[in-house]
């Protein structure tokens, strides 16, 4: 009917993905190459973090997390771009060691700039990117087409020529002095060492943050039968899985046996086993439990998680997904040696 | 100049070995069939699709009132259900109405509801430009297609101003 949107953006996608977990599990170094490892590791930084388990397997799960293994640090820290590329910070945090930094802003909106494995890009506008006298690439946007709006430089500052003196690192200088003068927010994590005070970062007045999960529960709830096979255009089961599972993580009380809404509020209601569909008959009920991290979470702590589920849960299913500060997401459901992987955003 | 001899001399003799090997796999079938072959079943991944056509639309409405948030009592679905019908209705008349909302849990002020995915911008319009006569209103938190929790695109940002 008024579907205004639909013709200018493009549809959002959902990409499904039904994996065998390999026999043998390195839980220390996990697979690089291998679904759903892979997810886990392209999307860098997450703000929130879900992991969803059934009510049973909570204890061993949480001794799994013991001794600080269930926490992690992140720094809010107000700095210029300019202070990233000089002194003791990019000495001891770019150059040698590794740190990820992300900056205040609305994706696609205002100016946003990362900092991970040593290559800092920077996501501006058009006038700031011509002002600005570095080489960028032109960024897909909605709008007009063959404008471009935005434009994302990147810069490896690992690179041997990244150095004092050099042209190519001069203009970079140039820029942060000149253009992007401003002082900016930023989350900072230190992947080498533990993010605190101490080091190059105290300069600046970094506030450091250890995020705790919160465990709530959902009693009752109506399990989905989880296929055992899926057909190759099965795109109803998939789309039907993913919405309960995202459900349950958000602790819809829909999803409960003893729910007494009207069906005039909502006509929400568990897909029943095809297998046996018989009338009447009732999907099978268990006591779930969602942790929940919001912070400035890494990939290494997410896979860290997937590990420590995989050790603890045994054949028990469970539910890993994290959503990033871009709008990407993921769901990750292991059930029994498989794992099914939903990645989408918006 | 020697290693320049060597080199094709390496290859050529793995040229000759390769048809050597290959025929006595497949002595009988067409020449068909080594086109098709695949490599060793090893592959972990069983499936992947894409799901282009999302049925649904999920969105998170909080409730605007003139109160202090002290005073109000929390949302309920029959209430949340009641005003974005009213909203719908005052925009689209008898299709707003005829518009099916699914309410998937109500927290505080915060809604979230389910309506097919068709709709969506139907429904964001129609809550935007709502207010009711004690001056209710709703606020667009954030939406999805996939998302049963609707969080917004800059639903991160709060991290950066606690």
């Amino acid at each position: 009917m008024l579907d205004t949107s639909s013709h200018s953006n493009p549809k959002p996608r959902c990409y499904f993905t039904h994996a065998v977990l390999s026999n043998f599990i390195d839980y220390d170094q996990p697979a690089t190459k291998k679904k759903p490892f892979t997810t886990i590791a392209a999307q860098t930084t997450s703000h929130t973090v879900d992991i969803l388990l059934p009510k049973s397997s909570l204890s061993k799960f949480q001794e799994g997390l013991g001794n600080g293994k269930g926490t992690f640090q992140y720094a809010r820290v107000h700095m210029k771009l300019s202070d990233i590329i000089e002194g003791d910070f990019f000495n001891h945090y770019v150059k040698a060691g590794n740190v990820v930094m992300l900056s205040q802003g609305r994706p696609d909106i205002d100016p946003v700039y990362t900092l991970s494995e040593g290559l800092l890009r920077m996501e501006v506008n058009k006038a700031t990117y011509e002002r600005m006298g570095l080489e960028g690439k032109g960024m897909p946007g909605e709008g007009r087409k063959h404008v471009k709006a935005r434009y994302a430089i990147e810069i490896n500052l690992r690179l041997p020529s990244m150095v004092r003196g050099k042209p190519g690192f001069d203009r970079v200088v140039w820029a942060f002095r000149n253009v992007l003068n401003h002082s900016v927010t930023w989350m900072f994590h230190d992947l080498k060492a533990k993010t605190d005070e101490s080091g190059p970062i105290a300069v600046h007045q970094a506030l450091v943050r250890t995020v705790e999960p919160v465990v709530e529960a959902l009693d009752g709830a109506m399990m989905f039968a989880i296929p055992g096979t899926l057909d190759q255009d099965d795109h109803s089961l998939a789309a039907a899985l993913l919405e309960w599972v995202t459900m349950a993580a958000n602790l819809s009380p829909r999803l409960q046996h003893n729910d007494g809404i009207d069906s005039y509020l909502s006509k929400y209601n568990v897909t029943l086993p095809t297998g046996n569909g018989e009338a009447g008959d009732r999907p099978e009920t268990q006591d779930l439990v969602r942790i929940r991290w919001h912070g400035f979470a890494h990939a290494s702590f997410i896979s860290k998680l997937f590990t420590t589920s995989l050790k603890t849960c045994g054949d028990n299913w469970f539910v890993v997904s994290a959503t990033s500060f871009s709008g990407e997401a993921y769901v990750i459901l292991k059930t029994g040696e498989r794992t099914l992987t939903w990645e989408y955003m918006d | 100049m020697a290693t320049d001899i060597e080199v094709p001399g390496v290859t050529e003799t793995t040229a000759v070995t390769e048809p050597a090997t290959q025929p006595s796999s497949i002595t009988t079938g067409p020449r068909k069939k080594k086109k098709n072959r695949k490599r060793a079943p090893k592959t972990h991944i069983l499936g992947q699709l894409t799901v282009r056509n999302s049925p649904w639309s999920y969105i998170l409405l909080q409730h605007l009132t003139s109160n202090s948030p002290a005073t109000t009592p929390a949302l309920d679905a029959v209430t949340a259900h009641l005003q974005i019908t009213a909203a719908l209705t005052q925009f689209l008349g008898l299709h707003g109405a005829a518009i099916p909302i699914d309410i998937l849990k109500t927290e505080g002020a915060e809604v979230w509801i389910r309506v097919p995915a068709e709709d969506h911008s139907a429904l964001l319009a129609a809550v935007g430009g709502w207010v009711s006569g004690k001056g209710e209103g709703w606020r667009v938190k954030g939406s999805s297609s996939w998302d049963a929790g609707a969080m917004a695109r800059d639903s991160g940002q709060d991290l950066f101003d606690d």
